[in-house]
Order: C-alpha cells, then structure tokens, then sequence
C-alpha cells in the first residue's frame, strides 16, 4: 500500500505534521548521545534540555492543530487534531515526570541521564500510538512506549520491588503484544488490509453484505484484548497495581497520565474502525468490560492500605469510567471520543497532582506510605494535604472540581446510546470509590498523629522541591479552574474530536 | 454597588465565597477576627436576602433573573433566580448560617479558620442550591454543600465521628449520583438545562418513571424518608452545634424542596403512580419518627428523630396536591428549620455545660438554668405546634389541605402529632423538672448575653411567624399554587384509571 500511494505524499505536510514528535525523538538521541559520551555527573542539563524539547514540540503542536484535519502519513500515522490533542497531553504528562523526576532521582542517589532519553522515547512512543492509523504503526507506537516503560521501571536497580515489577510488567506486556499480533495477523487475513480508514470501509462492506466471518471477529476480540492489557481493562488487569507500586513514583505518573491516555485513544481508534461492523457484540463485549472492570478496581482498592496501591487500583476503576463510552462507539463516534478525550485529559491532571504528592510524601528511603501514616497530616503539612484532598475529591468526582466534568461527559455519552443501566452502575461505582478516596482525606483531616507511627518520619521534606510544586500547582489549578469553568477546554476536545478514522 | 444592586442574587451566593477566600488569607490565630469576618458576610448576605425578599413581588414566576453562558458546549447555564418560597428558603439559609457563627463561637476553638472557611463555602452552597435555575448548576451546588459538612461532623464531631461523615457522604452521593444521570438524560430530552424549558417540556411517561424514581430517591434520602433516614440520627447527634443547626435546618429542607422544584412539578404523571407509596412513607414518617424520637436516650438523637417526623409531614404536604397543603409545606419547613435549630442549640448549650448527652443524666435543670430551661420549653412547645408559634400555621394548613385530598393519610399524620406533643412534653419534664439528678447540677451556670442574643430573635421569629403567617407566606402563595398546577397536571387532565390503561 505504501508503495501505491507513494507518488501522492504530501511530503511538505508529512514533514510538517510530523515535526513535533521529530523534535522529541532528536532530544531524546541527543540526551542518549551525551550519556555515552560524557561523564554521568549530575548536572541539570539533560532534564532542562528534555524539558525544551518537549516545550518547543507543544508549542510546535499546539500551532499545529488548527491546521490538522484530513492529513495522514504514508497512511501509517494520522494527524488529525485527536492526535495532536493527545500528543498535547502526552507531552505535559512526560513534563510533569521530568520535573517531579529530578528531586526524585537526586533524592535517591541515582542519577543518570538516560533516564531523561527514556522518558523521552516513550513519550514518542505514545504519540505514535495517539496518531496511529494501522495496525502494524500501533503496534510499533505500543512497543516503544513499553519497552522504554518497562526499563525505566526498573530503573532504580537498588530496589527489588522495582525489578520485580519491571520484570511482570515485561511479561504481561509481552504476552499482552502477542494477543494483540494474534488479532492483527486474523485480520488481516479475513479483510486484506492494515490500514484502520480502509479497514473500516472494507469491515462495513462486509457488514452490509452480511459477510461478517468468524475470522474477522476472532481478530478483532484478540486485538481489543491486547488493548484491553494495554489499558488495564479487567479481568486483564493483574500486571498493573505491582508495575505501578513498584516503579520510581514519577514513572508511575507518567503511566497513569501518559501511557494510558495514548492506549486509551488508540483503542478508541481501533474501536471506531470496527465497533461498526462487529456489531452488537462489540457493544455487549464493551459493556461487560467496562462493568467488570469498574467492579475490579472499586473493590480491590477497598482493599488497599498503601496510598499508591489505592491509586493504582483506582487507576483501573478509572479505565472502566472511560469504557462507559465504548459501547457508544458505533452509534455515536463524536460523542464517544469527546467524552473519552475529555476524561483522559482531566484524568492525566489529576492522576499527576495525586501521584506527585505520594511522591513527596515518600520518605528518602522508599517507604510506602500508608493511609495510617497520613494521620493527622493537615496539621504538619497543611499545604500539601490539602492539595491531596483535592485531587482525591476530583479523583472521586465531586462537582465542582474536573473529575466530575470528566465523569459527566462519559456518562452523557453513554446515556445518549441507551446504556443507562451502565451509568447507574458506574453511578454505584463512584460511591464505592468515594468511599476510598476519602479515606486518606479523613485520616488527613479527622485523625490526629499517632505514636504507634514513630518510625515514619521522612515525610520527604527534601523532594518538596521548586519543580514539584510546580507540577501540584499547575495540576491543582487545572482541576479547579477548568472544574469550574470547562468552557474552553470543552471547545479544544469538541473541536479536536472525531478520529478520522472511517 | 451597582453591580450589587443589578446582579443580586449573585452577591448573595458569592459573597460567603469572598469571604472564605479573604479568611484564608488570614493567619489561623487571629481568630476573633476570624469569627468576625465570617458573622460580617453572613449578616451581610442576610441582609442583601432581605432586601430580595422586599423587592420580589411573589408572582409565582422566577423573579431577580440573571443568566449568563457558563458551559455552552453542553447547554449549561449559569442561571440563578426565585419565587417566594425559595426567597424564604435562601432567607432561613442565611439566618441559621449566621446564627451557627455565634453558635461556634466558644464551641469552636481548634481550627478556627478552616471551621469558618468551610462554613462559609457550606452557606454559599445552601444559598446556590435555592437559586438556582439550571439544572446542572443546581446539582453542582448540590454537591458543593456535602464536602464542607463532611469536613465539619469529621474534624469538629463527636463519638464515631470519622465513620459517621462517611456515611453521610456516601448516603447522600448515592442518591444524587443517580439524580446525575437522570439529569442527563433529561437534559438529552429536553434539549438544555433550563429549568422552566423542562416544565413546559412533555417527558414520556416511561420516561418520567425512571426519572421521577431516581430524583425521588436522591431528595428522598436528603429529607429524610423513613427507610432512608439511617444516616440522619447518627450525622445530626455527633455534628458539633452549627452542624447539626444547619444540617436539621437547612439541609434537610434541601431534599424538600427538590421534591417542591423538581421532581414532582416536573414529573406529574410518575407523581400519579408513585404518589400512595410516598405517601405511605411520608404517614410513616410522621409516626415512626416521633415514636423512635420517644424512646431515645440521648436527648441530640431525640431532636434528630423529631425532624423526621416533621419532615414526614412536609412530604405529605407536598403530596397532597393541594395548595393549602403545599403552602402549609413551605410555612412548615420554616418553622421547623428555626424551631429545630434553636432546639438543636440549646442542647449544644445544655450539653456543651453537662458533658453529656443521656437524659437519664439531667432532671431538675431548671432550677440552675431557669432562662435555659424557659427557652427550651418555649421551643418545645413550638416543635409540637402549639398554636401562636411557628410549627402550628404549617401543620395546620398542611392537615386542613390532607384532609380534602388524602383524608387516610391525613387522619394518621394527627396521631403523629400527638406522639410528637408526648415526646416532646416528656423530655421537658425528664431533663428540666423533678429533682436535681446529680450534685454536679449545681455547678452549672445560666445562660449569659452572646447565648441570649441568638436565642431571642429566634424566638421572637417564632412568634412572629406564628401570629402572622401571612406576613410569611404572601409571596409564597403564588409560587404553592403554581407547585401545585404543575404537579397535577396529569391527575387534571385524565382520570388515573384511563391514564394506565395507556
């Protein structure tokens, strides 16, 4: 196909589209570069020089996205203003890690350059995955976002829980691609085609013709369970409350705000070239994934008594907040993507505020910190606790904060459809995860220190340092502003959404 | 002042808020100052509601309107406006919030500033709640009040505090998480969020059904019914005294009038299937609640007991599609939200000198607190709508009404009337009179100025309300009338019979 279209690239407007993500590769192999070749002294430079280089890309991107529209390249990569969107976030998702990475990594010992480059190609590797539109570009938009995740959870080779869980996220991830080259391969072999605009055009001819064949669903199922690892849908979930206990926090971040939101809009890609034609099982099949999935991480994170733990389990729930819409990918594709796009932005905001306060809670030395050691912590920390609480209240959803602008759009989207026993259920899921999201509020706030808790007493007053503030303030700014007013932010995700996929 | 003079109910809303933002930027141990501020705003927009309450001619249509785009994408608008009974509402709002300033004043003496700040976000949200013609901006106000007063029976509470705000907050946000998705789906049918487009919209009467029952149960948990009450006896007992005054005053009447605004006006036909069964529980309520208020212990649970009864008879009020009735309703929910607090104060007093909260403790107060004694008979004798007080107009009118159109139901609510009186009469005698219980009686002291200076203007309210009701309800009267056209519209239009064999 690349060969046919060969003469018909606008290579001006490849070159042009594809700038932003070109900015950051260079970066990141200039930071690569400098690693082997200088000495790893721990100097500012390569987190300042990955900080401009993603800077320059938004502002690159941003300029962009007024212009982006029907363009795609070689037809691998889409640049539609979804993309561009989801680049954009991507892009303040890696920004917020480098910031909260720096004190971080000084804190731990362990500094080292390549970490920055990693971060770096991940972050191409997402934006790979947001504009991707063939299979073979998502798999290949997959596969660098991962590989560079799963070294830079490991990256602190001091600690065990880090390599464990690098290791099992390595394994999933693998086992995850495999499910997902499985459905590739399927359908291919029952349409011919890779590419998701001509594949949705050839599954709806086949869908019209009554021609739908059990290949061609087979591939589809595996392809959405490879997503569905991807995304952390239930029950293909396991590998994710470990890869996130048990990465640098700030990489944990990053998977909450960036990783996942990439995932998320290439499923929803996916989903809208063929939810068409795969009908209403792909309804049915979306329906109970997003039940089971909201049902998964409420519960489990009940459970939980680490904070971070807490917030990765709640990570999961979340993606089964952003499955409400998937069941309406088919009927209504524009409502579907602006409600996902929406909540994946208001998500990466508040996951990033939430886990950058874990992170500077964490003592020097790694401690988990769990919700008995918060007792009493509005007294100590007044300022840092009550930006926690209200990244947990918008976590959970509460007017007039971001997170419920967010869930409100899911639940219109899913309401339009006729899913109404869906909402009721992620209704009822949101008072259960009330429930553990006020709990740290309340040993915060209604508890008072206890003795018992002697030994606890980093509470990391090194790693509140000038960037990570930043980072706090931005995201406690954006939940509360864009809560109250989500006029504007609204206007960007209506104007961006849909794909231009069919 | 112009601005003032033009946008009104705005500044009435937003000036609590103000005055929450220019508390936080004073330090924590000035806390007269603090406590000074947050009376100041509170008197300031009981004032401003004063002078809406002047300048409202009582039409029964929305009156002081103000509108401005808030979310265009969604059809959201920030749209604010009253009739006659919400004035009232908004007035009761701001009086008791002001009173719970003084009520605090020496109860509340760890954190100060954050008690105000959150009381004055707590006000602003009550207020909004009552002026609000958007839907979606109603929910959001709706909302905003839960946070604050999870805070305040948290931190400020007493006995299981911590468990008890949890359970308020997930009582209550079940209910209203499915009001949401109602409200989206009505907002999807009716194509915005105005409120007075939604009365004059036809919703389907499958539809009404659904939307009816889940706004009925978010209200119904909020007034509350009997069978949803669980939370209301632990939260209102365990509230420090403001809390529990604006809980039992105000928030409760907040669930009131979301049936009185919403659902029912909105849904007349589900009104019509539902009405006998919420009538039973209202019936219920009445006598249920004085019965269960009878056999209490402690004498905080027994005034929380007493609001459900009494609200038990608002509900019947409203049910009775009547507009005596429904007047009767309005003029109950005031007499009940002074009538209650004050009692709700002068056990906080009572309490506050005693340490303890079991009758079985007191007998013979009088003796040492003979003006306390005197103000708690006096309110007493108003909760069992003792004619020439506040509770009797509502009562009466509410009986007169019933009696026409729900003669049944109405013949029950007396006897809950009567078990009300005995209840009432009982604990006067048990905690006031007899001998002195203990020696320790005898270290008390009586009440002095700051407690006197709230307690009669309440009572002198009481009597004024009581004497002459119509001063009261002039302009309510329009707003009942037209509560109940908009209500009855089905039971006018088709005998029921002929309706459900549609």
């Amino acid at each position: 196909m690349i060969i046919e279209h060969f003469g018909q690239i606008d290579w001006v407007s490849l070159f042009r589209f594809s700038m932003p993500m070109i900015v950051v590769f260079a970066t990141a192999a200039v930071i690569v570069a400098g690693a082997a070749l200088g000495d790893d002294d721990a100097s500012l430079v390569y987190p300042v020089l990955a900080l401009l280089g993603l800077a320059i890309s938004f502002a690159l991107a941003w300029h962009l996205w007024p212009m982006a529209g029907k363009g795609s390249a070689l037809e691998l990569l889409s640049f539609d203003r979804v993309a561009l969107l989801g680049w954009m976030i991507v892009l303040v998702a890696a920004a917020c890690t480098i910031a909260l990475s720096v004190p971080y990594l000084s804190a731990q010992g362990y500094v080292r350059p390549e970490y920055y480059g990693l971060i770096l190609f991940a972050t191409f590797g997402m934006g790979v995955l947001a504009a991707a539109a063939d299979l073979i570009t998502i798999l290949l938009g997959l596969e660098t976002t991962s590989v560079s995740i799963y070294a830079l959870t490991g990256f602190l080779r001091g600690r065990p829980l880090g390599v464990e869980a690098a290791l099992k996220y390595f394994v999933m991830g693998a086992f995850a691609t495999a499910f997902y080259v499985m459905g590739v391969a399927f359908l291919f072999g029952s349409t011919g085609i890779t590419e998701l605009g001509l594949l949705a055009a050839r599954a709806g001819e086949m869908s019209s013709a009554g021609d739908i064949g059990s290949f061609f669903m087979f591939g589809v199922a595996m392809a959405a369970i490879g997503f569905a690892f991807k995304v952390a849908a239930a029950p293909f979930h396991a590998w994710l409350p470990d890869a996130y206990d048990g990465a640098p926090t700030p990489i944990t971040a990053f998977m909450a705000a960036g990783a996942k939101a990439a995932a998320v809009l290439a499923f929803l890609r996916f989903s809208t070239a063929v939810a068409g034609a795969a009908g209403v099982a792909w309804h049915h099949a979306m329906w109970a994934l997003s039940l089971a999935t909201m049902l998964v991480g409420n519960l489990a994170a009940l459970r939980q008594k680490n904070v971070k733990r807490m917030l990765a389990y709640s990570c999961i729930a979340h993606a089964g907040y952003l499955l409400v819409a998937f069941p309406s990918v088919a009927a209504d594709s524009y409502a579907a993507t602006k409600a996902v796009a929406f909540y994946v932005i208001a998500y990466a905001l508040m996951a990033l505020g939430a886990f950058a306060v874990v992170m500077a809670l964490g003592s020097d030395h790694n401690e988990p910190v769990d919700v008995g050691h918060l007792a009493g912590l509005s007294r100590r920390r007044p300022y840092i606790a009550a930006l926690f609480a209200l990244f947990l209240v918008s976590l959970a959803g509460f007017p007039p904060t971001l997170g419920f602008v967010g869930k409100y759009y899911l639940f219109l989207a899913a309401v339009k459809n006729g899913d109404i026993w869906l909402v009721v259920a992620a209704a009822m899921n949101s008072v259960v995860a009330a429930y553990y999201y006020l709990r740290p509020v309340a040993a915060m706030y209604f508890r008072e220190r206890k003795d018992g808790l002697a030994g606890y007493t980093a509470e990391g007053a090194a790693i509140l340092s000038p960037p990570v503030v930043a980072v706090l303030v931005i995201c406690a700014m954006a939940v509360v502003v864009f809560g109250l007013f989500p006029g504007n932010l609204m206007a960007l995700v209506h104007a961006s959404a849909p794909f231009n996929v069919p | 002042m112009n601005f003032v003079d033009t946008h009104l109910l705005t500044s009435i809303v937003f000036l609590p808020v103000a005055a929450a933002l220019a508390i936080l930027a004073v330090p924590a141990r000035w806390k007269t100052m603090i406590r000074l501020v947050s009376l100041a705003a509170i008197a300031a927009a009981l004032a401003l509601c004063a002078v809406a309450f002047a300048r409202i001619d009582g039409t029964g249509d929305f009156e002081l309107l103000e509108l401005v785009p808030w979310i265009p994408a969604i059809g959201a608008s920030y749209r604010l406006g009253v009739d006659g009974t919400s004035m009232l509402l908004m007035l009761l709002s701001a009086f008791l919030s002001a009173v719970s300033v003084v009520a605090s004043w020496n109860e509340i003496q760890t954190r100060v500033k954050e008690f105000h700040v959150l009381l004055l976000v707590l006000c602003a949200g009550m207020l909004g709640t009552f002026a609000a013609l958007d839907v979606l901006l109603f929910y959001v106000f709706w909302e905003v009040t839960l946070i604050p007063m999870y805070f305040i029976v948290g931190i400020w509470g007493s006995g299981d505090r911590i468990g008890i705000a949890i359970k308020f907050v997930l009582f209550t946000m079940a209910g209203s998480l499915l009001m949401l998705a109602a409200i989206i789906y009505a907002a999807g049918a009716a194509g915005s969020f105005d409120l007075v487009a939604w009365y004059s919209h036809r919703f389907g009467i499958a539809q009404q059904m659904w939307l009816f029952a889940a706004m009925a149960l978010a209200f119904g948990i909020k007034v509350p019914a009997i069978g949803l009450h669980s939370w209301l006896p632990d939260t209102h007992a365990e509230a420090p005294t403001a809390g529990s005054i604006l809980l039992a005053g105000v928030l409760i009447k907040m669930g009131a009038y979301g049936f009185y605004r919403f659902a029912m006006p909105l849904f007349p036909g589900a009104v019509v299937a539902f009405s006998q069964l919420l009538l039973v529980l209202a019936v219920t309520g009445v006598v249920v609640g004085a019965l269960l208020a009878l056999i209490q212990p402690d004498i905080k649970r027994l005034v929380a007991f007493s609001s459900v009864s009494h609200m038990g008879f608002v509900l019947l009020g409203l049910l009775a599609l009547d507009a005596d009735a429904a007047g009767g309703s309005i003029l109950l929910m005031i007499g009940h939200g002074l009538t209650t607090g004050a009692l709700f104060l002068l056990v906080g007093m009572l309490c506050g000198r005693r340490r303890s909260r079991m009758i079985a403790d007191y007998g013979g107060s009088a003796k040492q607190l003979p003006l306390l004694a005197t103000f708690f008979v006096f309110m007493s004798l108003s909760s069992m709508g003792l004619p020439g007080l506040a509770n009797f107009g509502g009562e009466f009118l509410i009986l007169l009404g019933s009696f026409q159109t729900r003669t049944a139901f109405a013949a029950v609510a007396v006897a809950g009337m009567v078990l009300m009186a005995a209840c009432m009469l009982w604990t006067v005698q048990r905690v006031f009179f007899g001998r002195l219980a203990s020696e320790k009686e005898r270290l008390v002291f009586d009440i002095g100025f700051r407690e006197c200076a709230m307690l009669v203007p309440i009572a002198a309210i009481i009597v004024a309300v009581g004497v002459w009701p119509q001063a009261v309800m002039s302009k309510a009267w329009r707003s009942a009338e037209a509560f109940v056209k908009l209500s009855k519209r089905v039971e006018m239009v088709v005998p029921v019979s002929k309706y459900e064999q549609k």
